[in-house]
């Protein structure tokens, strides 16, 4: 296409220049009632990666997401994650259930170093920990935000503890 | 159509229409599956998006997911809560067999309701849109090669249009 002269209209779309002008031009000769009336649908690039890859995003995070994780305006997941020691897994766990956090709440990974919860909760407890201090060593809290499925591409995270 | 159309009203991404298809309406809710069913075909058009990774490679992918069997289109129709299906590739008819397999998987699946488009540049003929639409296929869509865009009318894609 960059052969045939087509550039975009600017570095952050996929936008043709010009096409959206071709699309106005062909609605206003074919698709006017005085004009032949045609069925014109014009579907801009931005539509489709704005909006519906976006919508479908949302819809797959609907499906996905665990009671915990929030769900943001883009559809990707946005949740707390506790990494520690497999050794400690069972007394941090044995903590949160002392502290009132019910089941739902947070998710064991596979082999018990990581776990997973609310953003906010994730920030409470790093906060008291910041506070307080632990007994857990070498315990690590991030905030992750990822795409909504398994071993969805992450979008960000932050080490908050 | 009876309406004049003077005003053309844009949604905020610059799009409009004065018609949707249902295919259409499915997919602006994000509710319509990408079925990706073969990156082989025969033409070069210039404008042709396809990564390297499917570009004339005999691949099937539903949305992002690798398919390795019909399970794997189920389950990814399943994680979007998905409404329906758009077929494409690659040329979908050179793989008639295989897209009318999807069809059925599919309508059996998740019912009649679930709406299925399929993109073609190639020109079926009578017998193949038969048995597409006797599978369940609800939406087709023309591409015609860019050679003939200034001819189509008494072309080949004129006659199957008109047969669709």
């Amino acid at each position: 296409m960059k052969k045939r002269g087509y550039v975009l209209i600017d570095n952050e779309s996929n936008t043709a220049r010009g096409s959206a002008e071709i699309a106005e031009k062909a609605f206003v000769t074919g698709g006017a009632a005085d004009s032949g009336g045609a069925r014109v649908n014009f579907c801009s690039s931005r539509y489709k990666d704005a909006v519906q890859l976006r919508l479908r995003l949302l819809r797959t995070a609907r499906q996905y997401a665990r009671p915990f994780d929030e769900i943001t305006e883009d559809g990707t997941i946005l949740f707390g994650r506790i990494e520690i020691p497999e050794t400690s897994a069972d007394r941090l766990i044995l903590f949160l259930k002392e502290n009132e956090l019910p089941e739902e709440a947070y998710a064991v990974g596979g082999s018990k170093n990581r776990i997973e919860t609310a953003a906010g909760i994730a920030e409470e407890l790093a906060a008291i920990f910041e506070e307080e201090g632990t007994d857990f060593e070498k315990i690590r809290i991030w905030i992750i935000e990822q795409y909504p499925f398994e071993g969805g591409f992450v979008v960000g995270s932050e080490r908050i503890y | 159509m009876t309406e004049k159309l003077t005003v053309i009203e844009r949604d905020e991404s610059g799009s409009y229409n004065n018609f949707l298809t249902d295919g259409c309406r499915c997919c602006r809710e994000g509710a319509k599956m990408v079925l990706f069913v073969t990156g082989i075909c025969h033409r070069e058009c210039f404008f042709c998006p396809l990564s390297e990774e499917r570009k004339n490679l005999d691949v099937v992918f539903a949305n992002e997911r690798a398919v390795f069997s019909d399970a794997d289109i189920l389950e990814e129709a399943r994680s979007m809560d998905s409404e329906g299906t758009g077929i494409t590739g690659g040329e979908p008819l050179l793989e008639l067999e295989r897209v009318i397999r999807y069809i059925r998987l599919l309508k059996n699946e998740f019912g009649k309701e679930h709406h299925i488009h399929l993109y073609t540049s190639a020109a079926p003929a009578a017998d193949v849109l038969k048995k597409l639409s006797d599978a369940g296929l609800d939406e087709i869509r023309f591409h015609p090669p860019a050679e003939l865009w200034k001819n189509l009318p008494g072309s080949v894609y004129a006659e199957s249009l008109k047969t669709a």
